[in-house]
């Protein structure tokens, strides 16, 4: 699959609920592991040609140790800026390889659960995803293509450090654990910050939707752990999952105090209803924000939308996935027009 | 978290030395072992504020900035891009390194899986080896032979 427009009309495996009573509080759970190939310098002293080669070396052995039917199979740094945002917008790969201008390359599985990035900040980073809380599941996965892929390509293992990465923040096991959350009934009572200190204290780092260094965006954030180091991976699972379960709960105790004062959240997701479905024009902050209301209303069996409409539209009003779907959208005037147009016909279909 | 010795600013501070002023001040100085070991301590110690001057001066005429053979990546730029520059400075920088780790990390051992692991420290933890063994460096030399006895056993 490499039609940027086909890519942006799936949904991703990761994007669902797993059970008839998901609340949806837990978007996903991803792990992310962190590799170098032995006897290869890190990118910083590896010059471009040499990069192209290990891209090409990294994708070659994706193609031939990884038994994935019809994966994405991109070098990201040929591809156009929109195509590339589509990818990191539906998580398929880090921002900075999305951004990136050195080579890179990108093999991901048909359902988006499973991809390798090739010259990263590492060689070789590989991610997992699974939908709700399950860190075992996505670990389990990485681990099994860790081992294929290693196999293969040979990692860089110290036997007293483990992976051996290029930033010191990230040898030992070289995983990021992350729980993706959605906690707009704790920004509304206030006590978002507390809660997210909470898990800052427990050596957990809490960032925006998009990973490091981004914006918490219609209040959706990750909490994963800081060191990689000392302790194992399945250590390091429980700790972010214990920490997101903590979390999960005290979003669940601030939906039920704003539902004891029915018409405060009421008002909140039948406002957000009125503007979506009768807006002209839609900038990409509000409509995510109005947007998580109604999925806090659809949770709650305040709204009747099925989740595939809010989850099919929670990634296609993003600015990347409209452009894909509709090339008029390149520049912010149209797009937020469009971007209108299409909350109101998914939400009120003819 | 480890205090960092005030002349070299990189390793951990083992040594912790006090002044008493004749006005009732008192004065700290916070050194590794390196540093601590190339002051003459016999006799009437110097003042503590020279002291540091002296070392970080000495530092400066004799700047001791290890580079990876490997890559020919240095501290430095560790330091400036915060990434090193191939697997092996992970051995070569591993003093300069490990006070990083340990204050980021609270720990310098893996303890979870290596599937797929090659073995492309070995050449360099024997070259590492032979080194320590020729200089009488007979604390690190056990090190290294430890960690390749215990790379060994790894399945």
């Amino acid at each position: 699959m490499t039609d940027p427009a086909r890519l942006a009309r799936s949904l991703p495996g990761w994007l669902r609920p797993v059970d008839a009573g998901d609340d949806r509080i837990v978007l996903a759970s991803r792990v992310r592991l962190a590799r170098s190939v032995a006897g290869t310098r890190f990118r910083r002293t590896l010059a471009r040609p040499e990069q192209t080669e290990l891209v090409g070396r990294v994708l070659t052995a994706c193609r031939e140790v990884l038994p994935w039917d019809d994966p994405l199979h991109v070098q990201v740094h040929r591809l156009g800026p929109a195509n590339r945002g589509v990818l990191s917008e539906r998580q398929l790969c880090s921002r900075e390889l999305a951004d990136a201008k050195h080579p890179t390359g990108l093999h991901a599985r048909d359902d988006g659960l499973l991809a390798v990035m090739g010259n990263e900040e590492d060689h070789v980073r590989l991610q997992s995803l699974a939908p709700g809380l399950d860190l075992t599941g996505a670990l389990a996965a990485a681990v099994d293509t860790d081992r294929r892929l290693g196999g293969r390509l040979g990692w860089a293992v110290h036997p007293e450090l483990g992976h051996l990465t290029a930033c010191h923040t990230n040898v030992g096991t070289g995983m990021r654990a992350s729980v993706m959350l959605h906690l707009p009934a704790l920004a509304e009572t206030g006590e978002l910050k507390a809660v997210l200190h909470g898990a800052a204290k427990l050596g957990l780092a809490v960032r925006g939707r998009q990973g490091e260094g981004s914006e918490p965006g219609g209040h959706v954030y990750q909490l994963s752990n800081l060191r990689s180091l000392g302790r194992s991976e399945d250590q390091l699972c429980a700790e972010v999952a214990d920490a997101a379960r903590a979390v999960v709960e005290a979003e669940r105790l601030a939906r039920a105090a704003l539902l004891s004062a029915r018409v405060r959240l009421e008002d909140k997701v039948f406002r957000a209803w009125g503007v979506l479905t009768g807006a002209r024009i839609l900038a990409g902050d509000e409509a995510y924000d109005l947007l998580g209301w109604l999925r806090v209303g659809r949770a709650l069996d305040l709204i009747p939308v099925p989740w595939e409409v809010l989850d099919r539209l929670w990634l296609q009003i993003l600015p990347h996935h409209l452009q894909a779907l509709h090339k008029e959208a390149a520049e912010t005037g149209p797009r937020d027009r469009i971007r209108a147009r299409l909350v109101r016909d998914s939400l009120l279909p003819s | 978290m480890a205090v960092i010795c005030q002349a070299c600013q990189q390793r951990p501070a083992l040594l912790h030395l006090t002044e008493s002023g004749a006005d009732g001040t008192v004065r700290e100085a916070h050194l590794c072992p390196q540093c601590a070991s190339g002051l003459d301590l016999g006799g009437a110690p110097p003042p503590l504020a020279g002291l540091i001057t002296g070392l970080r001066s000495r530092r400066t005429v004799e700047p001791e900035e290890p580079a990876c053979p490997e890559c020919g990546f240095t501290m430095a730029q560790y330091r400036e891009l915060n990434l090193l520059g191939c697997p092996a400075c992970w051995i070569h920088l591993w003093p300069r390194i490990e006070p990083l780790v340990r204050r980021f990390h609270g720990a310098v051992r893996h303890t979870g899986r290596t599937a797929g692991g090659a073995d492309p420290v070995r050449a360099a933890l024997e070259r590492d080896l032979a080194a320590a063994v020729a200089d009488e460096r007979f604390e690190e030399a056990a090190r290294l032979r430890d960690a390749l006895r215990r790379q060994a056993e790894t399945p």
